[in-house]
This record gives C-alpha cells, sequence and structure tokens, in this order.
C-alpha cells in the first residue's frame, strides 16, 4: 500500500515536472504582451489579464497594441504543414509497408534494410546539405512536392522497420490458408494480412507523422518564403520593434499540438488494441 | 475425395535435400499419418502437396491429374495448420465463408453451407463471435470446418494436435478420426508423435533424413519394422537392437559367447544363405521375458535399474557389455542388482543388417503401395 503511494506520487511528480513546460506555454499563450515582455518584473503562471490576443494576431496579422503588423498569417504555414507532413507520411507509409512485406516474406533484397539506414546514420546536417544543392538543381526548393518527397523519404526507414518487426512477427501460415482457399498473393495480403496489421499501420503513421510535422531543419533548408511550414514561421516571429513574439509563438505552439492530439484519439482504437495475434498459439 | 501419388519427388533448399525421391501412393479416402522427427521433411511433403513448396524433382497427381505445376489456388486441397492460422480479424461466419467467398459462390448458398458446417462443427452458436474470441478447441474445429467447407478433395493436416495438452489431445484424436469418417476424405496427417500416428492413421509414413523409411499399416510398422530407425522409432521405449553374431550353432546375443538366441525355422533359412557373420538383432521391450537365471534357451543379464511407471516397470538390463530394456507388469517381483535369466520368444526376433540396416528376415518388398 506504502508502495502504491509512493509510486502514484513519484509518477504524479515526474507527470507534473514534464508537464510544466507545455502548461506554461498554454498560459503564456493567453497573456498579453506585457506580462511575456522582460519589461514587467513580475512574472505569474496565470495570466492576469487573460486574452485572445496572441490568437488574433497570427492568423490576421494584426491586434490592437502592436504597432507592427504580421506581414504573413498563420494559414499558409499551417496549410503547408499540414499538406508536406500527410504526403510525406503516406509515401513512408505506403512504401515502407509495401517493402516491408516483400523483405519480411520472400527474404528480397539483401542487405536492403540496412542501406535504408543510411540516411539516418550521419548527422542530419551532413545529409541535408546534399539533398539541398540536388533538390536544388532539380528545381524542388520551397514546393510542396519537394518537401513531401523529402519528408516520405527521410522516414521511409522508421516504418520499414517498425512494419517489418510486425510482419515477421505474423506467421506465413496465416496466408497460405488464405492461398490454399483460392486466393491469389496479392488477395491474401490485401484481405487477410493488412486487416491483421492494421493498428501497426495506424500507429506507424502516427509516429511518422509527428516527426515530420516537428521537423525543422529540413523545411528550413528546403523552403525560402512560399512553403515555409509552422516550426520555421515560428522562428521567423520576431520583429525589429517588438524583438521574439513570445506570446504569438506559444499560441502557435498551442496550435502545432492540435494534429497530432487529433490524430491520436482518433486512432487511439487501434493504438489501444495493438497487435493481437491471438489465434495464433505459438 | 482423390487419390496422390508421389513418383520420385524430392525437394531441395539450396544444398540441402529436404525429400529425397519419395514414393507415395495414398488410396481415395484413406487417412495417411506421415510420421518422423523434426527436420525428416515431412512438413516439407506435406507442403509440396499442397503446392506450397515447388517440388525440385518428380511428380505429383491427384488421382489421373498431374498438378505438379499447377498452383496451390487450383489444386483443391483444405490444409488445417498447426497453428490453424485463424483469420482473427473476422467472426466465424467469416472465416467459413471465406473460401466460398474466393470461388464466388452464391451468396444464399453461403449461407446454407456456413449454417450448416456451423453446425455440424458444434459452432453453430458461436458463429458471430469474432474468431480471436474462441477457445483452442473451437478454434481447431473452425479451422477444420473452413478447409472443410469448400470440399477440398484432400484434406492435409499440419500436426493440428501439437498445441493441446495431452488430456484434451486424446479428445480431439477421437473427434477427428469421427470427423475422418464423416466427411469420407482423404486425409494427410504429418506428426511426430506415433501415437497419434498409431490411433489414427490408416496407414503411416514414417520419413527420416529426407527418406521414406517405410510405409504401412500401424500394425505392420510395429511388428515387421523395415530398418532399425523405424524399429526404434515405434515403440515406448523403442525396440532393444544389440550387436549379435550368427554361428554355426545359431545367433549369438551380444558381445558374449554363452548365450545363444532362439530363432525360428524361418529366420534359421534365412541366415543360412549368410554364413557366419555380424548382424543385428531387435527385440521389444515388452515382448521379453524374465525368469529365473540359467532357465534353458535364457540369456543371462543383471537388473541395473528399475523404474515403476504407472501399471508397468521399464527394467534396464544389463549382459557383458550389452545394455537393453525390458518392460514388464508392476506386479513382476524385479529388483535392482538381481541377476536374472532373459527370454524372448523366437517369432518376436527381429534381424536386421550390420551395415544398411535393413531388416533381414521376410523381406519388406516395397515401402509403397
Amino acid at each position: 500500500m506504502t508502495g502504491l503511494i509512493l509510486r502514484t506520487v513519484v509518477v504524479a511528480l515526474f507527470a507534473a515536472i514534464a508537464l510544466l513546460p507545455i502548461s506554461w506555454m498554454a498560459t503564456m499563450a493567453f497573456k498579453p504582451p506585457a506580462e511575456w515582455t522582460s519589461a514587467t518584473a513580475e512574472l505569474t503562471f496565470l495570466p492576469k489579464d487573460p486574452t485572445w490576443s496572441n490568437f488574433v494576431y497570427v492568423f490576421t496579422g494584426e491586434v490592437e497594441g502592436q504597432i507592427v503588423s504580421l506581414d504573413r498569417t498563420v494559414w499558409w504555414p499551417l496549410f503547408a504543414s499540414l499538406l508536406t507532413s500527410v504526403i510525406g507520411t503516406l509515401i513512408a507509409v505506403v512504401a515502407g509497408t509495401a517493402a516491408a512485406y516483400a523483405v519480411s516474406r520472400e527474404k528480397v533484397g539483401g542487405s536492403i534494410g540496412l542501406s535504408l539506414l543510411q540516411l539516418r546514420i550521419f548527422p542530419p546536417l551532413a545529409v541535408m546539405i546534399p539533398v539541398m544543392i540536388m533538390w536544388a538543381f532539380l528545381g524542388m526548393i520551397d514546393t510542396w512536392w519537394g518537401l513531401s518527397l523529402i519528408y516520405g523519404i527521410v522516414t521511409l526507414p522508421f516504418s520499414f522497420w517498425l512494419m517489418k518487426s510486425y510482419f515477421d512477427e505474423l506467421p506465413r501460415e496465416i496466408e497460405e490458408a488464405a492461398i490454399v482457399e483460392g486466393c491469389t498473393a496479392f488477395e491474401a495480403f490485401y484481405q487477410i494480412t493488412l486487416p491483421i496489421v492494421v493498428s501497426a499501420v495506424a500507429s506507424t503513421a502516427l509516429f511518422i507523422f509527428i516527426l515530420n510535422w516537428s521537423d525543422y531543419l529540413i523545411a528550413l533548408l528546403l523552403t525560402r518564403k512560399e512553403w515555409t511550414t509552422i516550426p520555421v514561421y515560428m522562428n521567423a516571429l520576431a520583429t525589429a520593434a517588438s524583438g521574439q513574439l513570445y506570446g504569438a509563438k506559444a499560441a502557435l505552439g498551442l496550435i502545432a499540438a492540435i494534429p497530432p492530439i487529433i490524430l491520436g484519439i482518433s486512432i487511439q482504437r487501434f493504438l489501444v488494441q495493438g497487435l493481437t495475434f491471438g489465434a495464433l498459439k505459438q | 475425395m482423390s487419390s496422390v501419388t508421389l513418383e520420385q519427388t524430392s525437394k531441395k533448399f539450396g544444398d540441402f535435400t529436404a525429400v529425397r525421391e519419395m514414393d507415395l501412393a495414398i488410396r481415395n479416402g484413406e487417412f495417411v499419418a506421415i510420421l518422423g522427427p523434426s527436420g525428416c521433411g515431412k512438413t516439407t511433403t506435406m507442403n509440396m502437396i499442397a503446392g506450397l513448396e515447388d517440388v525440385t524433382s518428380g511428380t505429383i497427381r491427384f488421382d489421373d491429374r498431374d498438378v505438379t505445376e499447377v498452383s496451390t489456388q487450383k489444386r483443391g486441397v483444405g490444409f488445417v495448420f498447426q497453428s490453424y492460422a485463424i483469420f482473427t480479424h473476422m467472426t466465424v461466419r467469416q472465416n467459413l465463408a471465406f473460401g466460398l467467398e474466393v470461388q464466388g459462390v452464391e451468396q444464399a448458398e453461403i449461407d446454407r453451407r456456413v449454417g450448416d458446417m456451423a453446425e455440424f462443427m458444434a459452432l453453430g452458436h458461436r458463429i458471430d463471435v469474432p474468431s480471436a474470441g474462441l477457445s483452442v478447441n473451437e478454434m481447431q474445429k473452425l479451422a477444420i470446418g473452413r478447409s472443410a467447407i469448400v470440399e477440398p478433395s484432400i484434406f492435409l493436416l499440419d500436426e493440428p494436435l501439437s498445441n493441446l495438452d495431452a488430456a484434451f489431445r486424446e479428445k480431439m484424436r477421437a473427434e477427428l478420426r469421427g470427423l475422418q469418417r464423416a466427411l469420407k476424405q482423404t486425409m494427410v496427417y504429418v506428426t511426430h508423435d506415433q501415437i497419434e500416428a498409431m490411433g489414427l492413421a490408416d496407414r503411416i509414413a514414417v520419413m527420416n533424413h529426407a527418406v521414406l523409411q517405410q510405409f504401412d499399416t500401424p500394425v505392420n510398422i510395429y511388428a515387421r519394422p523395415a530398418n532399425v530407425f523405424v524399429a526404434r522409432f515405434m515403440g515406448a521405449p523403442g525396440m532393444n537392437i544389440v550387436n549379435s553374431r550368427v554361428t554355426e550353432g545359431g545367433v549369438l546375443f551380444g558381445g558374449r559367447d554363452a548365450d545363444f538366441v532362439a530363432l525360428s525355422r524361418e529366420d534359421m533359412a534365412t541366415l543360412r544363405h549368410h554364413g557366419e557373420r555380424d548382424l543385428l538383432l531387435g527385440f521389444r521391450p515388452e515382448e521379453l521375458r524374465l525368469g529365473e537365471v540359467g532357465a534353458p534357451g535364457s540369456i543371462a543379464a543383471d537388473v541395473a535399474l528399475v523404474e515403476t511407471v504407472g501399471r508397468r516397470k521399464i527394467v534396464h538390463l544389463v549382459s557383458g557389455t550389452t545394455a537393453f530394456h525390458g518392460v514388464c507388469d508392476r506386479g513382476v517381483p524385479v529388483r535392482a542388482g538381481e541377476a536374472v535369466g532373459v527370454t524372448i520368444s523366437p517369432d518376436k526376433v527381429h534381424l536386421f543388417d550390420t551395415e544398411t540396416e535393413a531388416r533381414l528376415q521376410w523381406p519388406v518388398e516395397a515401402t509403397h503401395g
């Protein structure tokens, strides 16, 4: 009993420590400029004068009390982030699942699994600068397809290795059973294997979406203005007159947390359900 | 229902030969067990019959139809996997209907057959249950039902009872035999359990190291093993195999000069052609008798150890340098350290060649057929 209490206290403590910066960001998003600039001597956790002005500012570019108006609102970067993250995730999950299935089942490809990791072995900058040069030659800098493609490529190893481990666990017999009943190999994959690993695909997709959604380096190097994503846009939220716009950044941070949360909740069923290959007594 | 014929069928994985020049003729409606230790090629044989593995050489026929190059989908076999391979994301009904839907059977017909099969398998009350929630017993029935519903010409079962505990296995063994009679199917059954094979099969194909050793009825496999491997593999404990020597006076037991083993007249006639030679003498532990030392025709031996297993005693015996087993009733008064006289009835003696380990008596003409 005391053990349980102790454990609960420790867990609560760690949770509080982990959540403190996030909750600080959340309250800061509702503070007026006077409360987050260093000009004031007094710092409070909760806003004394709660306001939506930070949100209004990033979405409209102007708000009462801010002399400088933003030349770009958050709408387009938000769209750019969503579009490139989703397409990048689709590329990685579809290609990664297909490749993992082929390698797991047919033992083809030799050491392709390891070569896929090459992009991840080097420091990101060492990889991304050459990619930037290539993309420049290909005219893909600051385009949605250029950014989506590289997102798909750099997250492919994750989806490949995650899905491969799931496929490795799933006995071949279950497909052979379908083939004996008259299915083609593709039908067996599509009708039997895929529905069984759908929860694995969902959790892989969520994982990869979050990777893409939170990327800063790649978007910084491969976009200029048109297709900058939320993290890059957020960094630019500063003006000569007002300095760093912390309130606006906090508001944006809060907005940026929403898509992964919505996605996580919507596929929660699969995440919780996990992988039940229950019929197969090994 | 079909017959299955394998002619000189081989399977190689790279340099490794999994099945070597197998000849096997399974009759229409027959229940055949393929029996052997792990890695002997029995599952590969099954997979070749199903078409899940290509053959390296040889021919496979269903009735008169050569199916060697026919794809699995078109062979029309039913396959019950060791893991049952239940489609856990589907209900019992969807599992049963799967094969029929793939074959494009009409919906009304599917409903009727699925209903019938569910009743037959005693799964009627569970038909709309997600199959992941079934018990092992029900899963096994579902796996068999799902294969049977498409009315395959041949039924293949890969160790379907090996996941069950011992008591339950006996129950399912009886059910399986009943099912085979009811379905009137040609069934091929892979197992490493000799009791299962003995109890279920019309005929047993014993395999070892990729080679078919013997294909015969359970009684013949037990009574006339084709070679030393089969003799040792069948029975628990397996047959005693003892180095012996044929001399003018008869067959000398073990490494001793004293004790002769009595042989039947036919065996004496067989051995007469060979002259003086070494051979391997086989006799089943349950077929020797323990008596007084020096009893006429007996072999002198010392009792090294006695294990009491249920109603039986397993007696470890040593004669000179030769060790062997005996099995007797629990009531027989035998103790470790005693000297006994062992008698083997002449008609229970098996003779094998030392080099080839093949049977010398009643030459087993064909191991297939």
